[in-house]
């Protein structure tokens, strides 16, 4: 079977039970709280909800040691069962008389008391009413709606096949930290706790455990198959908040093609997406914060004109009981607190770039804040959001968990030396996580790297601090005043676009605030804060990108704040373009018209993109550099095919974390150096049925890609005879080393498979790599120690 | 209201349901009251068993005759039983063989063949360069016995090419043994009660182990299992193999099982012939005399004939159909021709057809518990069948405790065993008898009863599984006799049909793939059998089995290692066990598509 075919229908398995979990369900459950809504307001509070409710449920239960299945299933259903007690009066009332009307339709069409073919025409009709219903209230069938739906479909099939088609490609994560997270998220199954490597933002983490606890959907699986889907969803809420914001009805889809389907942008900012990192997974929580706080000021600002109104009227203390009964603007100031909190609860970086964003906010809606009726529940809102994603974390480090050690570089990065503190608390943090981290490093620069030039970055920053540190804090600043232009240019060339298109940034910026502006004249306030939140916030965000550039202190990684920056992008491009249409609106008063021609600016802009080639291609990720696809196709099916824990694959070390708990784990270096002194009396025993090896003939050059043209990668008696290389960290399994150990494996295979033709067999094979399998004996284990000819003090080896 | 027609359509079919209904009675009966032997359709022909026995003759010929240069199979020493053994394997299998007087000899032959059975007392401190010789050349050498310490330890290259390590006792007592599965038919076994004294051996690596000893000693249970006393194991030599059997398991009949678990292990695929027939005989059934009528009335409270009548035939017919087994009875008009008279034709006439209707078949035993002549009595019960079955025609016959030449020159004498086709005979280990041979000049052939179907110890489960695996043959039988005149406490018949029955169930069931068939009709499938040659081949994922042979059907077993049988053609197959198939071949050839069963079914891209 087509291994491609099989991934395309667990993607689509998956994609059925994370829509069901983020979205579906969660509509079901809070339906309440939706009514009224619209469709993009209600899709971005089921996501944050929702995650906010599966995160916390690990993080609470693993905080008491409780994140067995059972306990994640049982909490789970008895939310279920919470959500069906509360609306047991409405379930009772309006659905149980349906079930029970549909039953007794089955047993009398059953008892041939009603034909089925009256049956049938009566369901359809009853389904055709229902669908007019629908239609009659939602307008589905109207111009306008009718162009959205398609210009949506477009959108979302344009991301599904972005996104999707490297997968059924090619096989392995696509990043190096993976391995590193699915150790962590394993712990959480192995140990029953969280942060088992450490105190670190674990709500990726805890998401990613809930499903695979609740469905029982392999972490491996999860961890490769869902970026494309969670990022998916995550464009959506790009696409909802800039629904929210814009008052036109095509201006968001323009900014939302022009960030995924055009070119502009470096493949790069997009490429994160394929990899369940942290980070990226995170966003999903940071523009609902927008969403959250412009429908609060907006229903803030209703509630305190009603209050105004019935004090005007002296019936305040009459009505008041009614009004607050329940504030919509609590609502949307909870779903701000959530969404910043689920920020922190992923990653940092994700809250700096809320933190920017809030900032922004604050900007914008400046002439509100301070306000008596608003100040007091915002100070109130940002000490909860806080506590509330700190607290799991914070009840970790007391109870004697130490910090997570990549914290470390996280805050080096940002200018924060956490020096020797860290330092002893993450002495039991594992090689693979420096790594790992060590590897996202290298990646960002790789990522930058690839256009030639030298990216501005903080390393360059650091050369110039020892000059900088002469100059007082005035002249510094002096001086980033004038080199901002420079330095703003520089980073959108070097790390957004690859092209010189800053002119065309502030155009994007000055129009909507010239706009904004005019619109001043018509009492736009909500909008004109809006654009001024908006534009700030893309001021903000490339201003802290330049920090080193400009001599500050760096607050954050260039690269990694342009992917960020990228991702609010469609932000700014659709308050450019909606704002100029709202001004014309406003003037000659025909709201349809402009609607119109903000179909006719998308359409254009999309057949603009196919016309002069500026579309982007299928993203893809070429073969990792960490793992072959043909290992991961055997590890899959070790895992899909074999039962639990009766199998050992013999491998270097991808494969570890990535099996998890379904089976075990022998180092190739430990199995080597376990026969290296070969005599008589050496025994090496897999206690396991099955044993698979896992070789590479053509050896990958870990994390790095490429082999250099003067070296040959392939398995070789001439790489076999060379000695073992120490076990130290991961270095065993990079560079030539690597080729050592699979030419030794190799040649033991070979010896292995003469003395035993009928038990090892040949699992999978091609010109790259070999997979062999052995069966054993579980009672009388095959010893696994011979003489293959390479064993140090071995007469016949090393005779290379 | 019914219509005329409608009338007449429901009339009809009424009509034929009932003629359908009554036809399978009124054939049956018809076929009873003619009063004929009705599963001697199922048996070969007189003129077709002849070609057979013909062919036996010259297949066996050739194999024993040929240069070392075509043999597959080289026997290493005098007659001692284990080469015996080994040889009456070589003819079954078809495996052309020849003969060295010590291993120096097959290893200095430049034409050996691939695989040596070695006597075990030749092995000699010098034997390590013949082994080694002999491995380098891809040989497959087994060796009978392990070779005495002395001659061990006094030569490192005999341990070493017996993937031996060290010796770690001159003997040790040990109670019993297992067996690990896929060695042979059976599965996996534990016989905790087959004491043996064997000396203990630490093995080497690269050696895979077969069979290990148990025992309940203290000592032994601090043993790691890797660390297990091996009684059985392969060693790899250079590029050939050395199986050693550290146990007396070539000395007898079930070396038959051990070769063919050792040669199916060797080959990457084994095929070879066997007789796919299951027999379960009842002796001294019916008894058509009132005889030892104290001692039956004392246990039964009713005679003899009553007791088999009303008693005996209602269990055995419960065991029967409980167990699908095909019924054969051994007749027995009397037991004591001397002190009793028989009285009930009636019971032979009843019992006949009630044996009929199960598709079973009768035959004559030269079983007594008087001493008239064998002559005599066969013309006594000859008489008998005459006067109340005429039809009958007894083509099965018993041969009791009597030797081989008490009988055979009967055969011969074409007067009170005319008609006697197949002779079944009591089983001994280590006999000097063929497992299957044709006796008398009249191709008669003797079919081995090996198991008792009311006893069934450790040793009795160990020999069923060799043999079961070598040939594909069982036979069981129940002695009645013992009801009548009962030897021990225990031979009241409640007890034996319990015991009957409780063995079947978790023991012999194991085996039940094979075809259940009278003795008739087993004897045509063993002439088969015997009579059998074949050749096959493998290219790439087919493997190609030839037989010659005259007979419309051939029963093949095919081992494999790691694979599955995923098609055939020109027949069909049936899963044993894991890597055990049974292959019925009805064409002139069978074409048998494997694939490797651990592979992986996912293609990139």
């Amino acid at each position: 079977m087509s291994f491609a075919l099989e991934t395309l229908w667990w993607m689509i398995k998956l994609f059925v039970v994370y829509g069901l979990l983020i979205v579906a369900v969660p509509a079901v459950a809070l339906r309440p709280i939706l009514r009224g809504k619209t469709l993009s307001q209600g899709y971005i509070i089921c996501v944050v909800f929702s995650s906010f409710y599966y995160i916390n449920v690990v993080l609470v239960f693993g905080l008491l040691g409780l994140t067995q299945r059972i306990v994640m299933i049982g909490v789970t259903l008895l939310t279920v069962a919470i959500i069906i007690a509360v609306r047991w009066k409405r379930i009772r009332s309006v659905y149980f008389p349906k079930i029970k009307q549909g039953w007794e339709t089955t047993v009398r069409i059953f008892k041939r008391e009603v034909p089925l073919g009256l049956a049938i025409r009566q369901s359809v009709k009853r389904a055709g009413s229902r669908l007019k219903k629908t239609d009659r209230m939602l307008r589905i069938t109207r111009f306008e709606n009718v162009l959205e739906i398609v210009i949506l479909s477009f959108c979302i099939l344009m991301t599904l096949v972005l996104f999707g088609y490297t997968y059924t490609q090619h096989y392995s994560y696509f990043a190096s930290d993976i391995v590193t997270h699915q150790g962590w998220i394993n712990t959480i199954s192995s140990d029953n706790k969280i942060f088992g490597a450490g105190v670190y933002p674990f709500g990726m983490h805890a998401m990613v455990y809930y499903i695979h606890a609740v469905f029982d959907i392999p972490t491996v699986l999860l961890l490769r198959l869902l970026p494309p889907i969670h990022g998916f969803f995550s464009f959506m809420v790009v696409l909802a908040v800039t629904k929210q914001i814009c008052r036109t009805r095509f201006a968001p889809y323009i900014g939302y093609f022009l960030y995924i389907g055009a070119s502009f942008t470096l493949e790069s900012k997009l490429a994160r997406f394929l990899s369940m990192l942290p980070q990226e997974y995170g966003l999903i929580y940071c523009l609902p914060c927008l969403a959250a706080a412009v429908m609060f000021f907006r229903e803030r600002k209703a509630e305190v004109a009603a209050e105004k109104a019935l004090k005007d009227q002296d019936m305040y203390y009459v009505r008041r009981g009614k009004l607050r009964k329940r504030r919509e603007s609590t609502l949307w100031l909870w779903l701000l607190i959530i969404s910043f909190g689920l920020t922190m609860a992923v990653h940092f970086y994700v809250t700096l770039l809320a933190g920017v964003l809030i900032v922004a906010i604050a900007v914008g809606y400046l002439p509100y804040i301070f306000r008596r009726q608003y100040f007091g529940r915002l100070v109130a809102a940002a000490l909860i959001a806080v506590i509330i994603p700190v607290t799991p974390m914070a009840a970790a480090f007391a109870s004697g968990t130490p910090l997570q050690g990549s914290l470390y570089w996280a805050t080096s990065v940002m200018g924060i030396d956490l020096g020797e503190v860290l330092n002893e608390d993450t002495d039991n943090t594992a090689d693979d996580e420096a790594a790992g981290d060590r590897t996202e490093e290298a990646e960002n620069d790789g990522g930058a790297a690839e256009d030639g030039e030298e990216p501005d970055g903080s390393a360059a920053a650091a050369g110039e601090e020892d000059p900088q540190e002469q100059l007082s804090l005035s002249e510094k600043l002096k001086q980033a005043v004038v080199k901002l232009p420079n330095a703003a240019r520089s980073f959108f060339q070097n790390y957004t676009f690859g092209a010189d298109y800053f002119p065309y940034i502030v155009a994007a910026a000055i129009l909507p605030l010239v706009c904004a502006f005019i619109l001043l004249f018509f009492k736009e306030w909500e909008y004109v804060s809006i654009v001024v939140t908006v534009v700030v916030n893309l001021v903000l965000t490339t201003f802290v990108s330049i920090t080193g550039q400009l001599g500050l202190p760096v607050i954050i990684d260039p690269d990694r704040m342009s992917n960020f920056q990228c991702y609010e992008m469609p932000l700014i491009i659709a308050i450019a373009v909606d704002a100029p249409l709202v001004v014309l609106s406003k003037i000659i008063k025909k709201v349809r018209l402009t609607d119109i021609l903000s179909f006719g600016l998308a359409a254009a802009c999309i057949i603009s993109c196919f016309a002069f080639g500026k579309v982007r291609g299928l993203m893809r990720a070429g073969e990792s550099s960490l793992q072959s696809d043909e290992a991961a196709i055997c590890l899959y099916e070790i895992m899909n095919r074999y039962p639990q824990k009766v199998w050992t694959i013999v491998s270097c070390n991808e494969e570890r974390a990535m099996m998890d708990s379904a089976g075990w784990h022998y180092e190739v270096i430990d199995f080597l150096r376990d026969i290296e002194h070969y005599d008589n009396d050496t025994q090496m025993l897999i206690p396991t049925h099955y044993v698979f090896f896992f070789i590479e003939k053509e050896s990958l050059n870990y994390a790095i890609g490429a082999w250099s043209s003067d070296i040959d990668p392939t398995v070789s008696e001439e790489w076999a005879s060379m000695p073992l290389p120490p076990k130290s960290g991961l270095s065993q399994y990079n560079g030539t080393n690597r080729i050592i150990l699979n030419s030794r494996m190799y040649y033991w295979a070979q010896e292995f498979m003469l003395r035993y033709p009928n038990e090892l067999k040949v699992f999978y094979e091609n010109d790259e790599f070999v997979c062999y399998f052995l069966e054993q004996n579980d009672y009388y284990l095959y010893n696994l120690a011979i003489d293959y000819g390479f064993n140090e003090d071995n007469p016949n080896g090393n005779q290379i | 209201m019914v219509t005329k027609s409608n009338f007449l359509v429901i009339t009809i079919i009424m009509l034929v349901v009932l003629i359908m209904f009554q036809s399978t009675s009124i054939s049956e009966e018809i076929a009873l009251s003619s009063g004929e032997n009705l599963s001697l359709e199922l048996g070969a022909g007189m003129d077709a068993q002849l070609q057979m026995r013909k062919e036996y003759d010259e297949i066996s010929g050739e194999l024993s005759s040929g240069d070392a240069a075509d043999c597959q199979v080289g026997l290493v020493g005098s007659d001692e039983p284990c080469l015996r053994y080994a040889r009456e394997w070589c003819v079954n299998q078809k495996k052309s063989y020849c003969g060295y007087l010590n291993l120096e000899d097959a290893a200095n032959d430049s034409d050996c063949p691939d695989m040596l059975i070695v006597d075990s007392s030749l092995i000699t401190p010098e034997s390590g360069d013949a082994l080694r010789a002999l491995g380098s050349r891809d040989k497959t050498v087994v060796i009978s016995g392990l070779p005495s310490v002395s001659v061990l330890e006094s030569s490192d290259a005999v341990m070493d090419c017996l993937g031996i390590e060290t010796v770690r006792e001159d003997e040790v007592e040990l109670d019993g043994f297992k067996m690990f599965a896929n060695f042979i038919l059976g599965g996996e076994v534990i016989y905790d009660d087959y004491a043996m004294s064997l000396p203990f051996v630490q093995l080497d690596s690269s050696v895979r182990v077969f069979i290990v000893g148990q025992s309940d000693e203290s000592w032994f249970e601090e043993l790691e299992n890797e660390e297990l006393p091996p009684l059985l194991w392969r060693n790899y030599n250079y590029t050939g193999s050395v199986y050693v059997v550290n146990a007396d398991f070539l000395d007898g009949h079930i070396a038959a099982g051990i070769l063919t678990g050792i040669a199916s292990d060797d080959a990457a695929e084994y095929v070879y012939p066997v007789v796919n027939a299951q027999i379960s005989v009842v002796n001294a059934f019916p008894l058509l005399a009132d005889e030892n009528t104290e001692t039956v009335y004392n246990n039964y409270g009713q005679g003899s004939i009553g007791v088999f009548r009303d008693i005996i035939w209602p269990a055995i017919a419960a065991v029967y159909y409980d167990t699908d087994e095909q019924m054969t009875t051994i007749c027995s008009p009397k037991l004591d021709y001397v002190n009793y008279e028989q009285t009930s034709y009636e019971t032979l006439e009843y019992l006949y057809q009630e044996i009929s209707k199960m598709r079973g078949e009768m035959g004559l035993s030269g079983y007594q518990v008087s001493d008239i002549p064998l002559e005599e009595k066969l013309i006594e019960d000859s008489e008998v069948f005459g006067e109340q079955l005429p039809n009958y025609k007894i083509q099965t016959f018993y041969s009791g405790g009597l030797k081989l030449d008490e009988y055979e020159s009967l055969f011969d004498t074409g007067e009170v065993l005319e008609d006697i086709r197949t002779v079944l005979a009591p089983y001994e280990e280590q006999g000097s008898d063929l497992f299957f041979d044709y006796v008398g000049s009249d191709s008669v052939l003797r079919l081995s009863i090996y198991m008792d179907s009311t006893v069934h110890e450790v040793e009795d489960d160990f020999r069923l599984c060799c043999l079961q695996t070598a040939y594909g043959y069982y036979s069981t039988m129940v002695d009645l006799s013992k009801v009548v005149y009962p030897e021990e406490p225990n031979d009241l018949f409640n007890i034996m049909s319990e015991d009957w029955a409780k063995y079947y169930r978790p023991y012999r069931i194991r085996f039940s793939y094979f075809d259940k068939l009278t003795a008739t009709a087993a004897d045509a499938r063993v002439r088969s059998y015997l009579a059998v040659d074949y050749d096959y081949f493998r290219e790439g994922d087919e493997i190609t089995i030839a037989p010659v042979t005259d007979s419309e059907e051939s029963y093949f077993i095919l081992r494999l290692h790691g694979e599955e049988i995923t098609g055939i053609t020109g027949g069909s197959y049936t899963e044993l066990e894991t890597d055990w198939y049974l292959i019925n071949i009805t064409d002139e050839s069978a074409v048998v598509t494997v694939k490797q069963t651990n592979k992986t079914e996912y293609t990139g891209g």
